[in-house]
Parts: C-alpha cells; structure tokens; sequence
C-alpha cells in the first residue's frame, strides 16, 4: 500500500512538472496554466435561438494555485471580436443577499467566491465554468473563451 | 507515508479554502427558545394609551369617517371611539410606545402617521459611529452598508436612526437577548379598515414598524408603507401576532419576520413590494415536528415575490392567496448568515397560487428603476429588488423535506412549481460532504394544476419542472388540466409510494439557470442566455 501511494504521488508530480514546463502556449506570467477537465457542454435555450449556454469545469493543470475572475472572461469570436456574453464560476443559479444595485462600492472576496465571481483552483483541482453569449443577427459565435490576465484562453467546441 | 500525505492535504486544505463568510441582512442574530414563548393572546387586554395625529374636531370627522353608516354596530363603535378619543395623549405612536410598559396597548385612531420627530433624526445617527463595534458588526462577506450591519445597541442608543417606530424589548443590562420590558405589547389601530390607519416610511429609515426582541407584541388593523426595506419586520421575537395587516409600496419587503417563533401572519396584505409580500425569513428550527409559524388568510399581489423565505424553515403557510406577482412563491437556501440553514420544513396547504406573471423586468421599467432611486420614484412603482424567474407560482431552490398539499396551482406561465438544488458552497458551506445537502425528501402531493376554482382550465406553463436532483423528492396525487394528468418536465416524476427520487441531477437545466445569476438592473438587464424576464407566452397560445 505504502509503494503504491508512494508511486501515485512520484506519478502526479511528474504530470504536473510535465505541463508547467510545456507551458508556452498555455502559461501565464505566472506560470499558471489552466485547461477544460473533459469537454464542455453547449446547450441552445429554448426560447432564446440566439443564445447558447455552455458548462464545464476548468482544471488547474500547474503546481500552483490560479485565480481567475469573471471580470476579466472575455468570449471571442474567430476574428478576435469579442461577444456579449456572461460567466460564473458556478454549475447551478446562485444570488447574493442584497440586491445587485446595494451592493458594497468594494467587493468582499467570500462573497464573489460565493457568487462564483472569482475563483481560487488548487493544483489538479477544478472548478466549475458556466458562460453563456448571444450573437448578434449577422455577428459571429465565439470561439474561444479568453481568461484574461494573459491566462490561455479555453476552446469553445 | 500515507499520514503524512494526508495531513500535508489537510493542511493545505485548510490554507487554500476560503474563510466561511457569515452574514445576513441583519445582526448576527439568535432563535429564542420557543418553549419560553407563546403565541399571543388575541383577546388580550391592558392599559390603553391612545394616539391620534389630529386632535379635536379633525380626529372626530376621521372617526366618523372610518366608520361612517347607519348600523348598529358601526353607531356603536362611533359612538365609543368619539369618547375614547378625549383620552388621546399621544400625536405620534413612537411617543406612546415610549411611555409604554409591558402589557400596555397602543391604540391609534383613524388617520395618516407620518411620525415627524423619528424623521428628525438623522438616518445612521453619528452618536453611534460606524467605527464603533459596539454599534456596527462586520458581516465579514461585504454585505450590510459597506460591510457592517447596526448591533441592538445601535437600536438603543440610536433609537429611530434607522426604524420610524421601534419596540426594543431587551434591555442592555443582560446578554440573554430575552425581552425585558415593552414585552407583550399591543398596537393596534382602531379604524374600521386597517387602511384607515396609515403609517408612512420616509424611504430613507429601513422600517417603517421594528419589533425587536419584543415578545408577545400584537401588531393589527394597520397599514404600513415606503420604507426602504421592511413595512413591518419582526426580529428575534419570542411569540408575535401580526393582523389585519396591509404593506405596500416598500422596496424590500412589506411583512418580514426573521429569527422569531411562536408566530402568527393572519388576514394580511401586501402589494407593491419590490421583493415580497412577506417574508418569514430563517423560520423556525422546528425540524418538522412543529410548525412555529403559521400564515393563513395572507393576500400577496403585486409585489416581485407574493412570498419568500431564505431559511424559510417551519412555517405552515395555507388558506392564502398569492396572485399576480413575478413569481408567487420561493424559499431558499442561497445566503450565509441566516439561521437554520439549509432550508427545511415549511408546509404549504390549501393555497390558491396562480397567475403570477407581471413582470417588473421589461428594459424600460429596469432603465427607469437603475436611473432612480427609491425615495425619488412614484410610490405605485414596482422595481425588482432581485431576480426572479416570471410567471412561476412555487419555485424551491435548496429546499428539504417541505410539503406542498392541496393546492390550487394555475395560470402560471412558466411553470406551476419549480425544485433546483443549490449547492452549500453557495450559502458558505464549504464542507465537501454538504454540498448534496439541498433538495431532497420534498413531497408534492394532492394539488390542482391548471383550473381555476370555477371549473375553467388556466394551464401553468409546465405543472413541475425539476432539475432531477436530490433524493426522497415525490410527486403523488397531483391532477391536472390535461386528462386529469400533469404536465411535467421530467416526464416522469417519483412518486411517494416508492420512496422518491435517488439522485442524479440534468446538468442541462442547471446551467440555464446560471446566466441569470449575473442579472443587474444597470449593467445587465437581459443576460445572454437568461430567459427569465421574458414573460411566457400565455400557454393556451403555445
């Protein structure tokens, strides 16, 4: 038993030197790399034809913590146009206790993480990404997913 | 090796996680201990201390006024009112509820209070500054104003800074949070309608009436209005009656009880209301062996919400109509700082929920709500305070073990009750064994979908819609529109018999729901993805 934890642990550290060294193209500054955890999904509202919503998790693929924030998701189309669009760091509906329009001038971090307005990932761990968009009559979908802060940006499938 | 693996973790664990935030729209508060408490005493008497605004001549048309006609027992009540009203001392009713010991009875005559010498003072008074802990707490998550919420003492010490009329029955002497005094008491209004005593908010004080740690206070045949948060709110208070009520035109909430016990909400009303009608707020933990309290006869129309309750635990609500709302009702477990979370317990019989389908979210109405501020708009304006899915009758988000009986459910264009798991994280749970522990052992049994009580079909968009998660959930006994059946998305729902539902959850209708969750009247009116604020099509028309 105590080879086999041994082993799992060489074998994890190994995965995960692996990916921060092979981080150009997927590195931030910080070295911090992030990657969908299996494939998201896209889902068409009913009754909104112009809008998709897509859900997945995202996983920390460095040895070091990342935050990310919703503030600075961008969602762009093939030509690098960015379209009107949403995100949280949530796989279900949550609200805050007051209203959007009392909230405090400076926001609370334990409130934004409840909101899933920003998000601290552990090494190989995940979080949850739901983002939605609507394209314009004659505009383009997006494409990718842009983290911002110089964070690689996710695929949209 | 493997301890030491687990501890290193454990303690990274412990380093990484966010603190657990605690906070709620009020003080950190407590539940009383309800075998301490007991419902009111409707018939009651006391010593009487009589307000009226207009003294003299003007108070005599008004009582005759308010009980004008020719029967005898008007004659008779005119007839005693027009005595009585020569023992008014009191213009306004905080002076009275001043001069008030425990047992006494606040009696109010006909006419509009405005409460001018509690509009005098300052909204958060500077005798009791914000840098003082003794008078403002840390909700430690930014919520609260700039992240601090007034203690008791700041009631005390700042009285009517924040509340046009308070009862504060604790003294500061003791921490038992246990009334000591202005315990037991009565205000009433005395005009034939509870219309015909009007006590208006200022918009700026957050209460228009605050009964703080005031158990056994009767609140009746009143109306309360344009506060900036709550018509009535009723804190940490062992034993309440509330009758004969009506709040309307408040931002938030026009009936808000939170942390109390022993209750009673009866032949209430509420309109206008920019969150809900009513509101009882981390209910009793009674853990559904008692039901602490019980609304019947409530009226709930025109608000945001005809009903809510974060925490809405133990709360027997039936005989009530909610109509014509955004969304009739929603009980919750979304917030941290609310006793008794996650939700559980409340039963809701014999309630006619239906059409609630106004909607309050049409980009002008937002435009106009974002540009304006509360103590600026027509008092009939109705801004959405929060988000809510329209044209739902029943909706649970994170609710346990409630039960939803013999109600008539209809003309609700999006659904007629809607189940959604919340996950703990997102009232500040963190613990990874928690984060399953909303919506499940739910029981809708024996309701009417989908006809109105004269006999005409009205449809709900969709009877149940479920997100398929939790387990012990049951549908049984339901009849609908449609060949006796329901309409329900799943299709198939569990029933009781076998012991409802066993988990799983659709991914697919949980994510609809989270774009909604980025809705702000001023920078996000309509979110991608969100389908919330459009109203349903009407379904008959689909």
């Amino acid at each position: 038993m105590k080879l086999r934890v041994a082993l799992g642990a060489v074998a994890l550290l190994v995965v995960l030197v692996g990916v921060a060294v092979a981080g150009p193209g997927g590195a931030s500054s910080d070295g911090a790399t992030v990657a969908w955890s299996g494939a998201p999904q896209v889902y068409k509202p009913p009754t909104l034809p112009r809008d998709r919503v897509m859900a997945g998790r995202v996983r920390n693929t460095s040895l070091r913590d990342v935050d990310l924030a919703v503030a600075d998701i961008r969602l762009l189309d093939a030509d690098g146009h960015p379209v009107r669009s949403t995100a949280r760091f949530l796989a279900a509906y949550a609200r805050g206790l007051y209203p959007p329009t009392q909230r405090p001038k400076t926001p609370n971090p334990n409130e934004q993480r409840q909101l899933g307005e920003i998000v601290t990932i552990r090494p190989n761990q995940t979080a949850p990404l739901t983002v939605s968009w609507r394209v314009p009559p004659g505009g383009k979908p997006p494409v990718l997913v842009d983290l911002g802060r110089g964070r690689p940006s996710l695929r949209i499938p | 090796m493997r301890k030491v693996v687990v501890i290193v973790c454990l303690l990274a664990a412990a380093l990484l996680a966010p603190a657990t935030a605690s906070a709620h729209p009020e003080r950190t508060t407590f539940y009383p201990d309800y075998t301490l408490g007991k419902l009111p005493d409707a018939g009651r008497g006391g010593k009487a201390l009589y307000v009226c605004n207009q003294p003299g001549k003007p108070l005599r048309k008004a009582i005759k006024r308010s009980w004008k006609g020719k029967g005898p027992k008007r004659t008779k009540e005119r007839k005693k009112l027009l005595r009585l009203a020569k023992k008014c001392r009191f213009r306004d009713i905080q002076a009275a509820v001043d001069a008030a010991q425990s047992g006494y009875r606040i009696r109010i005559f006909p006419g509009t209070y405005t409460e001018e010498p509690s509009r005098a003072i300052p909204l958060n008074e500077g005798k009791c500054p914000r840098s003082d802990p003794a008078f403002w707490e840390n909700t430690n998550d930014g919520h609260g104003e700039d992240g601090k919420v007034p203690t008791y003492r700041f009631h005390i010490e700042c009285k009517n800074s924040r509340n046009l009329i308070q009862i504060t029955g604790d003294s500061l002497t003791d921490d038992d949070r246990i009334c000591d005094h202005q315990c037991g008491m009565t205000i009433e209004g005395l005009g034939r309608l509870a219309r015909h005593v009007t006590v208006v908010g200022d918009r700026f004080k957050r209460d228009v009436i605050r009964a703080d740690r005031a158990d056994g206070i009767i609140i009746r045949n009143l109306t309360t209005e344009q506060a900036s948060f709550n018509g009535i709110d009723v804190v940490e208070t062992n034993g309440f009656l509330l009758r004969k009520l009506v709040s309307r035109y408040n931002q938030n909430y026009g009936i808000l009880t939170f942390t109390s016990d022993n209750g009673l909400y009866d032949n209430v009303e509420a309109y206008g209301n920019g969150d809900s009608g009513v509101y009882p707020g981390s209910g009793p933990e009674g853990h559904c062996a008692r039901y602490g309290i019980e609304i019947r006869n409530a009226r709930s129309y025109g608000n945001v919400l005809g009903l809510s309750g974060t925490a809405g635990n133990g709360t027997w609500t039936h005989d009530s109509h909610f109509y014509g709302n955004a969304a009739g009702l929603i009980n919750d477990s979304f917030v941290p700082g609310h006793p008794g979370m996650p939700q559980d317990c409340s039963k809701w019989t014999n309630n006619e929920i239906h059409a609630n389908n106004i909607n309050p979210f049409e980009l002008d109405n937002q435009k106009y709500c974002g540009a304006t501020p509360f103590e600026k708009r027509p008092r009939e304006r109705l801004c959405p305070q929060f988000q809510v899915p329209v044209g739902s009758g029943i909706a649970g988000y994170g609710i346990n073990a409630n039960t939803i009986e013999n109600n008539r459910i209809y003309d609700n264009w999006r659904q007629g009750i809607g189940l959604f798991w919340v996950p703990a994280t997102i009232r500040g749970e963190n613990d990874p064994a928690k984060q399953q522990d909303t919506s499940n052992g739910n029981r809708v049994l024996n309701n009417q979908f989908g006809i109105q009580p004269g006999g005409e079909v009205q449809r709900n968009g969709v009877d149940i819609y479920w997100d398929e998660q939790g387990r012990g959930n049951c549908w049984q006994g339901n009849q609908g529109a449609r060949d006796g059946g329901i309409t329900s998305d799943p299709a198939t729902l569990p029933d009781c018999s076998s012991g409802g539902s066993t988990g799983g959850v659709s991914n697919q209708k949980l994510a609809f729901q989270v774009p909604c969750a980025t809705w702000d009247p001023r920078e996000n009116p309509d979110p991608p993805g969100c389908d919330w604020f459009q109203t349903p099509p009407r379904p008959d028309e689909r």
